[in-house]
């Protein structure tokens, strides 16, 4: 829907049924990731940028992390260099490294921009600055039938986040914009999985969401059916039996560590629906998949503890 | 056809309330149970107020299902109401709240009940239910959303 097709009383109508969710969040962080595939539109890049600086605008702290995938994949492929992927994480050499730290700087910048132009005072940062992402070399668990651990080269596991630098930016009202790069004991750069990274950094800042944004419909089941909302445990169920896969599993990782790390929800947003972030944050039905934690949902137990408890306090009709 | 909907009937279905509260939806909530059945309107909001006391009956996707035990009540009765701004539930997305199914169910409560609240939960757990459910402005069409259920769900 474009905000020229409907009507002006609609329009306040719509910002009235948007005020207690505005009110509920007030103060809240919410850490976005934005992924490679979800910002290749135009149209949706300068609406996520106006969602963005809206968000804040009306008090909530958005921060921003992004990746660079389809971007970096195509000009490794350009410069005759190829891909290789590992349990859905990237395989980094120095010459790979060169690439994503160009690829992801540039759409950092761009990012930014996106941001700014709408009202917003966002600010680029990798890893690196006030090394407030300390990371370590990654090896991931030997794959079937094999001994050595995987290797990834420049890959970075995330060793501490240091909220402060974000903390301070966020409270005089900017809006960080976060590229997934570590930094090593030694200074070196490390090239870290931003879904990750955002889940770690959700954990780190206390926010009240993360928020997952995607080129697909959310979370399917087996017949590519969209699961709307799941605790931890399902999660975990859907990834051991491969329902789950791919590019998928760095995702639900991440929201995994993040809701069992005193994060409120997850979400895996479809972040080709036009406003999308908005709707999620601002509506009552989401535009994904909604992932709660495993005690999230205790209406049930709390209820018979209710109906199983003494009846002293019981009122008479 | 389902064990909710012969518990509700048009006249418990509240659409359009204006309420900014808990204790005003409770209140208003005993006053639909006292008009309907002659039920003591301030024991009704006290008691919902009691359970919710004990964890919020939020579900999420601003759904609610306040519900409580009543002495003398010989079988569970539901209300349905819709607010017309959400108001603040302490629910687990964080969102807020709008539409309740309010069940009151007698002092000695059964395993029956807690299937009744499990469905409960069910069916405001199908998003095309929700949706239906949103779509109605009467109450005839509520109730008749709630007896759909689940031949609506996918």
């Amino acid at each position: 829907m474009s905000a020229s097709s409907i009507s002006s009383s609609h329009k306040a109508g719509i910002l009235a049924e948007a005020l207690p969710y505005i009110r509920g969040f007030h103060g809240k962080t919410f850490v976005i990731k934005y992924g490679g595939n979800a910002m290749t539109e135009p149209a949706l890049k300068a609406a996520f940028g106006r969602d963005i600086a809206l968000l804040r605008l009306v008090g909530m702290n958005p921060v921003v992390v992004h990746g660079g995938g389809p971007q970096i994949n195509e000009l490794l492929d350009t410069m005759g260099v190829e891909a290789v992927f590992r349990q859905g994480m990237r395989v980094t050499d120095e010459k790979t490294m060169k690439v994503v730290e160009m690829v992801l700087g540039e759409l950092n910048q761009e990012i930014v921009g996106l941001i700014n132009q709408h009202g917003g005072k966002a600010v680029g940062l990798n890893g690196q600055d006030g090394r407030f992402i300390h990371a370590r070399k990654m090896l991931l668990p030997p794959a079937a039938g094999e001994t050595e651990p995987v290797d990834l080269g420049l890959v970075g596991d995330i060793v501490h986040i240091d909220a402060d630098l974000i903390d301070i930016l966020s409270a005089r009202g900017y809006i960080p914009v976060i590229m997934p790069i570590g930094v090593g004991p030694e200074g070196e750069p490390y090239n870290i999985n931003g879904d990750l990274v955002a889940g770690r950094l959700a954990e780190t800042l206390r926010a009240e969401k993360l928020l997952l944004l995607t080129n697909t419909p959310g979370v399917l089941d087996r017949e590519g059916r969209l699961l709307n909302c799941l605790t931890a445990a399902e999660i975990e169920h859907l990834c051991r039996d491969g329902t789950i896969h791919g590019g998928m599993l760095p995702k639900l990782e991440a929201a995994l560590h993040a809701v069992k790390h005193g994060v409120h929800s997850a979400h895996v947003v479809d972040g080709r629906v036009p406003n999308a972030l908005l709707l999620e944050v601002l509506t009552s039905e989401g535009v994904g998949t909604t992932i709660l934690p495993n005690d999230a949902p205790r209406f049930l137990a709390d209820s018979r503890r209710y109906l199983e408890s003494d009846t002293r306090n019981l009122a008479a009709p | 056809m389902n064990l909710i909907a012969p518990l509700l009937c048009p006249e418990r279905i509240r659409l359009k309330l204006d309420a900014s509260s808990t204790s005003r939806v409770f209140e208003e909530a005993g006053r639909l149970f006292a008009n309907s059945l002659g039920l003591d309107a301030t024991q009704v909001a006290e008691t919902l107020a009691e359970r919710e006391a004990m964890g919020s009956t939020a579900l999420g996707q601003g759904i609610a299902l306040p519900h409580a035990r009543l002495k003398g009540l010989r079988q569970a009765q539901a209300a349905y109401m819709r607010l017309d701004l959400p108001i603040s539930f302490n629910a687990p997305d964080g969102k807020p709240v709008a539409d309740l199914l309010v069940l009151l169910v007698p002092e000695k409560a059964t395993e029956a009940h807690l299937e009744l609240l499990a469905e409960a939960a069910q069916m405001f757990a199908d998003r095309r239910f929700r949706e239906q459910l949103r779509n109605q402005d009467d109450a005839a069409a509520v109730q008749q959303a709630f007896a759909d259920w689940p031949a609506t769900a996918q």
